[in-house]
């Protein structure tokens, strides 16, 4: 007779208790406890759209000048603020924060016009052409040890772009979703069939646009195509 | 009485049975006899003076004179060696030391109480050399002996049966295989590893060796080991013994004892109730009952192996197994000692001479046999051999195993040697210096930059804090002086530019040639730098302008004095 209360009194008491943990550990850990989605970004800024993860994004220009490198810069910055975030809360100098890999396709990366802190979270891979840069691309890819890619195709002959069979874009797609990676593309057009994401790239900037601060550039861009496939 | 009269049985039965008892007595004699430990026996080698014998030894002109070691010691209001430091006399010979000259003395004082006194000053590099050639003396005669002191070894010789067997035979032959050395060497034997020194600074218990042009050999008068071959030492010897021993000579002399002798004699209950229990440990060294153990020298062990071929290798995979044989073999060491190899050096000697030396850092330590072949796989894959391999070596640097913790909230590399496999393979691919982490020189000259190795968990941010700190301030504020990122043309593309010639520096008006043709709509400029002006061969000048052309797109271009255009590079 006695036993229903008795039991409902366990289980509140319980429940409490649990609340109270979960509490205490939302406090001490932030950000572990940040809503994710599934198609969240593997790096996320006011300026950027979210790039799934596991899939391909493939951005490009609209005009000569649209600042896609911007949107690198961005990323490497967002990148090494969120670390220093983290250093806040703990500073173990065994762990560290995920490196960027840069695959770039003409060697064109100019460390001069980014920071030191971008540059040292930074894995340059210097290729001379496309064939290599795919090549280094899926061997970073089978690592699985990578969050992020940046394929820079942007200086890459058109030509030499449209000698790369599709089916290696497809394969890139496999593995990236295997490896829950985010590969971020950059290409003069068009030329992913498989991305999950297409970002074209509006903005025109002027001659004027060298003599303002960095933050205040913002490129524009307007999705082509959102197709999230592990969503 | 009664027994006298047993019968003759009886009488019969017990000498046999007495018999029997002194059989087994006997037995058991032989047998403890056979068990009995032997008790342990240690030599002592110490060259007298040490720092002074080694020079002099190069110096024999100077053996018979007065010679005193001068050395600087440190400023004592400051504690550091610095400039004023004062020289002082560290070591003298038994001719300085009957003209009273002494340690602690200042030279000044020195060569006034002796003005033919030699002065040489101490040279610790030489003392260094010394010493490794005596501690490689001692392990010539056995493995277990303690370096005690600068030229003070002491030996175990319970391992050298031939030594426990004829103490005195063993000796005479330490001392003719050290005369190599040509160094005074004085041998003692003891009981304990306390006493051998005490036995070595007496003339009446050491074996000595000198040189006198032929070393001269003189064994000792009395080889056995007695407190009354050391009485008249004075009690401070006994601080040089061991560092648990702390006597206050000046006390011990006001109470009239000066002698080890005098302190032996002692009762060692008052000793201690009077001075503590160092006075004990004295007296139970004196009397051969302090036994301490000696501190072992072990040399530090080396995994490296290495194999001439019977035949050259011409392919890689024969070339692997025989390397994987030998992975094996130092893995297994490695494991047996507790390490890890936290690199290792490949080196391969070719038919033709030729020699190939590499090493290669592991991310993490590891003795994983099969794991090191690969990464040994991925490096040789890269490589062309001149010829085929007739020989390897392979060196492993030990390390303690890698310990460290997770945090459940934090994200590291799921796999470091994976990854770190896939950059040896990125980097057989593309060539040196293709992967890594860019890092910016403290220079103005345009695009350089340092490519440091591939990253590697914290040597990341060591690497990031470094590269801000040795950048220069005025340099820092100067970077991200465009506020859209370039992308440079690597090299830069030499084109023809129409230009207005008037002004000091040459106005850009169209590009004539390039991929990006056309009239310049607006330029910003001119930006002239140059650097090293200095040297004839290092020196560089150009002249920057940032330009849009009609079609949109914003190039930088450089002038390059007298009639040098280039593209450097477009900001996209």
């Amino acid at each position: 007779m006695h036993s229903p209360p008795l039991n409902n009194g366990i289980t509140s008491c319980r429940a409490s208790s649990l609340s109270v943990l979960r509490k205490q550990m939302r406090e001490q850990f932030p950000m572990a406890h940040e809503v994710r989605t599934p198609s969240s970004s593997s790096s996320s800024s006011a300026h950027l759209p979210p790039f799934p993860s596991g899939a391909l994004s493939e951005l490009t220009p609209a005009s000569p000048c649209s600042g896609l490198s911007l949107i690198l810069a961005e990323i490497l910055r967002a990148d090494s603020e969120h670390a220093h975030e983290k250093n806040d809360s703990c500073t173990s100098p065994l762990l560290f924060d995920d490196p960027i890999a840069l695959i770039d396709g003409r060697n064109s990366f100019d460390p001069g016009s980014y920071d030191a802190d971008s540059c040292s979270r930074l894995l340059w891979i210097r290729c001379h052409d496309s064939k290599e840069s795919l090549r280094c691309c899926d061997l970073l890819l089978r690592d699985e040890n990578l969050p992020l890619l940046v394929l820079d195709l942007l200086l890459t002959p058109l030509k030499e772009l449209h000698l790369i069979p599709r089916s290696s874009w497809y394969r890139l797609r496999n593995l990236a979703r295997r490896a829950n990676t985010s590969v971020l593309i950059f290409t003069p057009h068009h030329l992913i069939p498989c991305a999950a994401l297409q970002i074209c790239l509006d903005s025109s900037f002027t001659l004027s646009a060298l003599k303002k601060d960095r933050h205040e550039l913002k490129p524009t861009y307007s999705h082509q195509k959102m197709a999230l496939h592990n969503a | 009485m009664r027994k006298f009269f047993l019968p003759p049985e009886r009488k019969r039965l017990r000498g046999r049975s007495t018999l029997k008892a002194k059989k087994k007595a006997a037995r058991l004699y032989s047998l403890r006899s056979s068990t009995k430990k032997a008790l342990p026996l240690y030599a002592s080698f110490q060259v007298p003076l040490f720092s002074l014998a080694i020079l002099l030894r190069d110096r024999p002109d100077l053996i018979s004179g007065p010679v005193a070691l001068v050395c600087c010691a440190p400023d004592s209001d400051t504690s550091t060696p610095s400039t004023t430091a004062k020289p002082v006399i560290l070591a003298v010979n038994h001719e300085a030391a009957r003209c009273r000259v002494t340690q602690g003395l200042s030279p000044t004082k020195a060569l006034a109480r002796c003005p033919h006194l030699n002065l040489i000053s101490s040279n610790p590099a030489n003392e260094c050399l010394h010493q490794d050639a005596l501690r490689e003396y001692l392990a010539s005669l056995g493995s277990d002996f303690e370096e005690t002191a600068m030229g003070v070894f002491i030996l175990d010789l319970m391992s050298i049966p031939h030594a426990m067997k004829f103490p005195g035979e063993w000796v005479e032959q330490a001392l003719r295989k050290a005369t190599p050395l040509r160094l005074p060497l004085d041998v003692a034997l003891a009981r304990t590893p306390d006493l051998s020194i005490l036995a070595g600074q007496s003339p009446a218990l050491r074996h000595t060796l000198r040189f006198n042009a032929d070393p001269i050999f003189c064994m000792a008068q009395h080889p056995t080991f007695a407190i009354q071959h050391i009485d008249s030492q004075p009690v401070h010897s006994l601080n040089c013994v061991s560092t648990e021993i702390t006597l206050e000579a000046e006390l011990l002399s006001l109470w009239g004892i000066e002698t080890l002798g005098q302190l032996a004699s002692l009762p060692r209950q008052g000793l201690a109730e009077r001075l503590g229990p160092e006075a004990k440990i004295a007296h139970d060294v004196l009397h051969g009952k302090h036994h301490r153990l000696l501190r072992l020298h072990r040399p530090p062990e080396r995994f490296n192996l290495s194999q001439q071929l019977e035949y050259p290798i011409e392919t890689m995979e024969p070339l692997l197994f025989a390397l994987h044989r030998g992975l094996r073999t130092l893995c297994s060491r490695l494991q047996s000692s507790q390490r890890a190899a936290s690199s290792l050096r490949i080196t391969l000697t070719f038919d033709d001479g030729d020699l190939y030396a590499h090493k290669i850092e592991l991310p993490e330590p590891t003795c994983d046999s099969s794991l090191l072949l690969r990464v040994i796989q991925t490096h040789l894959s890269t490589i062309h051999a001149p010829a085929p391999a007739t020989g390897w070596s392979l060196h492993l640097t030990s390390a303690s195993h890698e310990e460290k913790q997770y945090h459940l909230f934090k994200r590291s590399l799921k796999n470091s040697r994976r990854f770190m496999n896939t950059l040896g393979r990125i980097n057989a691919l593309l060539g040196p210096g293709r992967l890594g982490t860019p890092f910016l020189l403290d220079t103005h000259r345009p695009d350089s930059f340092q490519m440091k190795g591939a990253l590697c968990s914290e040597k990341l941010a060591v690497k990031g804090e470094q590269n801000e700190c040795t950048l220069s301030p005025h340099y820092r504020r100067i970077q991200n002086s465009t506020s859209l990122p370039l992308s440079r043309f690597r090299p830069t593309l030499p084109i023809h530019v129409a230009s207005d010639p008037e002004g000091r520096f040459p106005r850009p008006l169209a590009l004539l040639s390039g991929p990006y043709c056309g009239p310049v709509t607006k330029s910003n400029g001119p930006f002239p730098i140059s650097g090293h002006w200095w040297d004839p061969e290092e020196r560089w000048q150009q002249v920057e302008w940032d330009i849009q052309l009609t079609s949109n797109a914003l190039l930088r271009i450089a002038y390059h004095p007298p009639d040098n255009w280039v593209l450097e590079g477009i900001y996209q």
